[in-house]
This record gives structure tokens, C-alpha cells and sequence, in this order.
């Protein structure tokens, strides 16, 4: 399956924070023939296993969340209307007027609205709306969705995708599924024997809580020898500064970082060099803002290289990324796993315990 | 509502029609009234009017003109970037709460793209930023183009755009529906459903009949008054959209109209006073034929309605008004059985012979 087809497949599945193994049968099915293993935790990681075939070759661990941001039901109103609250940073700026799909007994289309200004007074007309204000309509009959629907029912944007021009692709959930496309793409093109180690791709949950819940379990269970960490990175727009952001249409970016190893992420740099992959540069000084910066400390530490996939307008139902970019990446995933020069600097010696 | 009707329906709505940039909405109206009615005209200003008059032609035969505009509310191209990126005016009073994120059409009547209304990340905001509305000029179009050059090559200052909503069946047993551009095109959709009536021979009239579908309805010198000028029309319905307010929050009193409960009479609007004679003829029509009506007591603008009663010598005005919530948004919801309602009461008012 190209690359592109990968993006559009997982981004179109609901994996609202909490609810990231919603549609693991479909996920399972989509994957068919490329792992060894699938297994699934308490928290719902979702971990698919490729084999290298060698006994006591280095695990390698390839992380990228799979939750997405989104929204849980809390109230069921007179009239069929169902009030929300975000899961996740939800932009509030996006939700009036917004289509979103309600995960009840069976999916149900929503609009997010508001009282117009005008009948509730005019004072509130420039303000913002705070979520709770907000409220989702449905055109069911309150009695109606109380069958369907129940407090904490996730609710998350309708799945909708759209080219923007020939190289850009829009759509909802890029954040971080993107990045697990490009991931699970360079994995289906690698046979056993390329692999420099058993690679554990990892789904992990809760990332969008800001807890980055679900890596610090996954990656005890797993106890890799070293680890790339995948996600999204905030992509220039006009209203940035350079430093914040990364070129969109540069290439994967490779984070510098006080809390990332060092030595992984030069090596992790050459090898872009070496296989001529387009990558940039992208400092963050004392932290990563993804799952690298939690993953670093587990266990006895595990050596981790962060590395980023460029994406505009994050946080929306049309976030933004550049077709180039999922290509570097997805090529420099499978640098990665395939880099005897990295599985014999961070590889340990001998059997490996195995946790699960 | 038939199945063919839906079609219309979604056809109509899907369809590109910003004020100023109507063409493509009229080419697909012309082509479907042209099959019910062998009588067209579209005049210098883009209006499109299909007549049909009576067997018997005199003196005292009134022409009656039936109206709605079949722009939507839009944007415009003023300025592109270095880094390709579209910055936008608004057509028609579009909320700026509903911009932030929407996918949108953008380009003329040759052709358009996708993109997408975009703004600062989240993440970069202030706190303060986060708690109050972007203003539209803060806001941007991403048409996927990296430079100015590569963003003209698609689309030109001066273009048009739309929001690029999507036709859904909403609600229990699909009763309503969740498109853009509702407001006039769910009115277009009965006006032709009524043509088709008059074609089939289901429905006749003695009156002297002008379909009108007009421009520039949101904003702009309007072009049913254009219309009307031309036509010195005795009596008109005016159709349109009322917004629907029956939403938690809203007080019972507040409510104006509510989904559901058939067409809308208002005996009043913001620009005009409707013809008392007309209102109470629609209501009693209405009740002796079973048709769902109710009174739309809160004003809404009434443009089009103010317009056709002012201009040439004066003509008697009658507004049927179909409810639908989230009006000049992507996704706004009305209820099919509305629209029949709307549909079934202007036939019923063309067959008769005191209008």
C-alpha cells in the first residue's frame, strides 16, 4: 500500500484518547502480513512486533502515539442535544460549527453549535465560547440518543480528507497517526533479514493528556536497547518565528535535545546524511514535548533519538502535512531499524530478559 | 421529500454560488428548470426567470412572482502571500466563530480548489489569544502552495470561495439534513419541486407565473429588486430561511421558529411588512389543506422581500420561510418535511385565484 493510502487509512480511524484500540480490528486487518505480533496492554498500547530472527538481537523500539484528541459526552439534553468537554488540548477556536461523529451504539453525525448571540444577549458577541458552553446537535430525540449514548461516549472529528494541491494533504488525526503510517510503511517494505533487531512498534496511548500516559508501561514491558520516537512537530506558518517551528516541505526533523541521547541522535543524523534522506535540524533545548523526553528514564534509561514529521494548523480537523516529508520520514524509519552501525553501539550484550 | 428531490437537493447545495460568483449554482438551476419549463430567460445581471402563463390571458390576469436568490455566503481573495497563503474578505454575514479550521472551495466560475481556513497552532497561542475569536484577517487559506508563484498559478486576487461542506442525512431515520448553503438552495429545491408540479399538469394557476432565481441575495446591490423592476409584479412570495432557535440556552420565548413544525408565515420583518391580505390566506390555505405552518414572530432581514415591495410601482409580499438551524455556517440543518411544507403551501397558493 503506498504511503499516502497509509495516512488517508489510519487517520480515518477513531482513536479518541482512551478508545485508541476502537477500530484494532480494522488496524489488525490493515496490517496483515507485515508483523509477527500484535499484543495489547492495560492501558491499550498496541504493540506489533517484526522479527529479526536472530536470537538475543537488540530490541528496538519505534514509538508513535496512536491516540488522538477529541472529546468525551457529559450531559444528555432536552431535545436531543449532548454537551462535551475536550480530551486532549482541543482547539475551541475550530469547534462552533464543526462536524463531529458521536461513538455511541452505533456512530452517530453531529454539528457543534451555540446559542445565537442575539437571543442570549449581545454581550457575550466577541467572546469565545468555552467548550461547556458549547453543544453537539444531533437531530435525535433526547429518549432517543439515552439508548445510544452515555456520559463519557467518546466523540471525535468527522473523518474527512482533502488534497491541497498536488504535495499537501489535509485531514483530521495526523497527529500522530501520520507518523505511525509512515512507520508501519517503511516496515512492510523490510524483510526479517534486513532488520538490525527485533523491532517493537509501539501505538501508545494517552499521549494527548499531556500525561504521556501510555509510554512509561509499554516501554518497561518491552525494555528495548534503544528507541526512536515519532510525532509531529509544529510546521512554519506566517504567523510563527522560525525557531518555533520546522520547514514545511524540509524533511523529517531530527530533534537536539538535552533530554534525547545524544550520541543516538548523531548517529541518527548521519544516517539521513549517508542515505541522502532530506532532514533538518530542530533544537528543543530541555525538553521534546513528545514521548522521548518520558521514555528517556524508563528502566535503567533507554537511549532514545526524536525525530518529527513537519504538520501545520495541529490540533484541527484539517491539519496539514506535506507528502515529501511522511516519504523522509518513512525512509529514515527504516534506515533506522536496518543500521547495523546503531544496533552495534546501543545493542547489549546477551539475552534479553523478556517482560512480556 | 422524493428521492429525486433529495438529489436536487444535495446537487444544488454542493454546488459552487458565492455572491458576485453565481454561475455555477445557476448553470445546474437552468439546466433542471429547463426541463419543466420551455420559457427561460437570464438577465444582464445573472438572474434566471422561467414564466408560465395561463391558458387565458386578461386584463385583470395578475402577474405574481415567486423568489428566492440562490447565492450562498463566501469570501474573497485579496491579498496572496510570499509563502502562497490566501488572506480572504467575507460575503454575507458569516459569524467569524464558524471560519476557524473549515474546509473551503476556493476559485470562479472556471474552476476551484481545495483548502483550508487556517490560523496560528494552538500551541502557539497566548492565553489571551486562546479565550477570544480570531479575527478573519488573522486567518489564512492553505491551498498547498509554498510560494506566491506557485499559489497564482491556481488562483488569482479577486477569486471566490466557499465554504466546502458535505450533504449528510441527519438525525433519526435521516428526517433532516446537514449541508452548506441551505438557506437558498432548500428553497430552490421547493421552487423547483412547484415547477415541476405546474409541468406535469398536477397544478395549474390562473395567474400570470415568473419562478425567479436571483443574485446577490447575502450582500451586494440585490438582484431580485433588479428582478422585480423588470417584472412590475402585482403579488410575490418570497422564499427564504428563518433561523430556528429551539436550542438549549434559548428561552421558549426566544425560540422564533422550531424544526419540524412546518413552514414559516412571518407577518413582519427588519426591511419590510408583509401583506397582511397575504399572510392570512397562507394560514388559511394552510389549515384547510393540512399543511404544518407556524408564525414566525422574531424579524429577520428580508432583504430580497424589501426590495421586490419598493421597487418599480409597489407589489403585495408574501415570505415563506423554511427553519433551519446554523444558518451561513458549513453545516447547517433543516428538515425535509419543511421544505414539503414550503413546497405543498406556495402550490396551493398559485392555485389560487384570489393571490
Amino acid at each position: 500500500m503506498e504511503l499516502k493510502e497509509w495516512i488517508q487509512k489510519l487517520s480515518a480511524l477513531m482513536s479518541v484518547t482512551g478508545f485508541e484500540d476502537y477500530e484494532s480490528d480494522s488496524l489488525c486487518a490493515l496490517t496483515e502480513g507485515i508483523f509477527d505480533e500484535y499484543r495489547k496492554d492495560a492501558l491499550k498500547n498496541q504493540i506489533f512486533i517484526k522479527k529479526c530472527g536472530r536470537k538475543g538481537a537488540p530490541k528496538i523500539l519505534v514509538d508513535t502515539h496512536f491516540d488522538e484528541i477529541g472529546m468525551y459526552v457529559t450531559d444528555i439534553k432536552e431535545g436531543g442535544f449532548l454537551s462535551v468537554t475536550n480530551i486532549g488540548g482541543l482547539d475551541t477556536r475550530i469547534l462552533e460549527g464543526a462536524d463531529v461523529v458521536i461513538y455511541g451504539k452505533q456512530p452517530i453525525l453531529g454539528v457543534i453549535a451555540s446559542p445565537p448571540s442575539r437571543l442570549t444577549g449581545e454581550k457575550d458577541k466577541d467572546k469565545l465560547k468555552k467548550i461547556g458552553e458549547l453543544f453537539i446537535d444531533t437531530g435525535y430525540s433526547e429518549q432517543a440518543l439515552r439508548d445510544m449514548v452515555r456520559i463519557g461516549t467518546p466523540v471525535g472529528y468527522y473523518p474527512r480528507y482533502t488534497d491541497l494541491g498536488e504535495r499537501f494533504m489535509a485531514g483530521k488525526g495526523f497527529d500522530d497517526k501520520a507518523c505511525a503510517a509512515c512507520a508501519i510503511h517503511a516496515l512492510s517494505g523490510l524483510r526479517a533479514e534486513e532488520l538490525a533487531g527485533d523491532v517493537y512498534l509501539m501505538l501508545s496511548a494517552h499521549e494527548e493528556t499531556d500525561r504521556h500516559g501510555g509510554i512509561f508501561s509499554g516501554a518497561f514491558a518491552i525494555d528495548p536497547d534503544y528507541a526512536m520516537v515519532i510525532d509531529v512537530n509544529l510546521g512554519k506558518t506566517p504567523d510563527t518565528k522560525p525557531h518555533e517551528t520546522v520547514k514545511m516541505g524540509g524533511g523529517a526533523s531530527i530533534t537536539l535535545s538535552a533530554a534525547t541521547d545524544k550520541k543516538l541522535t548523531r548517529m541518527t543524523v548521519s544516517l539521513a546524511e549517508s542515505k541522502e534522506i532530506p532532514y533538518q535540524k530542530c533544537v528543543e533545548a530541555d525538553s521534546t514535548g513528545t514521548n522521548a523526553t518520558s521514555l528517556m528514564p524508563v528502566r535503567e534509561g533507554v537511549p532514545t533519538v526524536d525525530v518529527g514529521l513537519p504538520l501545520k494548523s495541529m490540533h484541527t480537523y484539517n491539519e496539514v502535512l506535506e507528502l515529501g516529508d511522511a516519504e523522509s520520514l518513512s525512509r529514515l524509519v527504516a534506515a533506522f531499524v536496518t543500521s547495523e552501525k546503531i544496533a552495534a553501539a546501543f545493542g547489549r550484550e546477551g539475552e534479553k530478559e523478556e517482560w512480556i | 421529500m422524493t428521492n429525486e428531490m433529495m438529489q436536487i437537493l444535495s446537487r444544488l447545495s454542493l454546488a459552487f454560488g458565492p455572491t458576485g460568483c453565481e454561475e455555477p449554482v445557476a448553470d445546474i438551476l437552468r439546466e433542471l428548470g429547463e426541463s419543466l419549463c420551455s420559457r427561460v430567460t437570464t438577465d444582464r445581471s445573472g438572474n434566471i426567470i422561467f414564466s408560465y402563463d395561463p391558458t387565458e390571458v386578461t386584463e385583470k390576469t395578475k402577474t405574481v412572482m415567486v423568489s428566492t436568490h440562490m447565492d450562498e455566503v463566501g469570501f474573497m481573495i485579496h491579498e496572496i502571500d510570499d509563502e502562497g497563503y490566501l488572506r480572504f474578505s467575507v460575503l454575507g454575514d458569516i459569524d467569524p466563530r464558524v471560519l476557524c479550521g473549515r474546509n473551503v472551495k476556493v476559485g470562479n466560475e472556471m474552476g476551484q480548489v481545495c483548502g483550508v481556513i487556517a490560523s496560528k497552532a494552538i500551541h502557539h497561542q497566548s492565553a489571551e489569544e486562546r479565550a477570544k475569536i480570531t479575527d478573519p484577517e488573522d486567518m489564512y487559506i492553505d491551498i498547498g502552495a509554498t510560494s506566491k508563484e506557485q499559489a497564482e498559478k491556481r488562483v488569482s486576487v479577486g477569486d471566490f470561495g466557499t465554504f466546502d461542506g458535505l450533504f449528510d442525512a441527519f438525525g433519526a431515520g435521516g428526517s433532516f439534513v446537514r449541508a452548506k448553503a441551505l438557506d437558498t438552495r432548500a428553497c430552490c429545491a421547493a421552487m423547483l419541486d412547484v415547477m415541476g408540479r405546474l409541468s406535469s399538469g398536477a397544478l395549474t394557476s390562473s395567474h400570470r407565473l415568473r419562478f425567479c432565481f436571483t443574485v446577490r441575495g447575502q450582500t451586494g446591490p440585490c438582484g431580485a429588486g433588479v428582478v422585480a423592476a423588470r417584472l412590475c409584479p402585482d403579488t410575490a412570495v418570497v422564499l427564504d430561511a428563518g433561523a430556528a432557535a429551539d436550542l438549549p440556552g434559548v428561552s421558549a420565548a426566544s425560540r422564533s421558529v422550531t424544526l419540524s413544525s412546518g413552514c414559516a408565515i412571518p407577518p413582519v420583518d427588519k426591511k419590510i411588512l408583509y401583506a397582511k391580505r397575504l399572510t392570512d390566506l397562507a394560514s388559511v390555505l394552510a389549515e384547510s389543506k393540512k399543511i404544518p405552518v407556524q408564525i414566525r414572530c422574531h424579524p429577520e432581514n428580508g432583504n430580497d422581500a424589501a426590495e421586490i415591495q419598493r421597487r418599480g410601482i409597489g407589489a403585495e409580499v408574501l415570505a415563506l420561510s423554511i427553519p433551519m438551524r446554523y444558518p451561513r455556517t458549513a453545516s447547517s440543518v433543516i428538515c425535509l418535511a419543511d421544505v414539503d411544507a414550503a413546497s405543498d403551501l406556495l402550490a396551493a397558493l398559485l392555485a389560487e385565484p384570489t393571490l
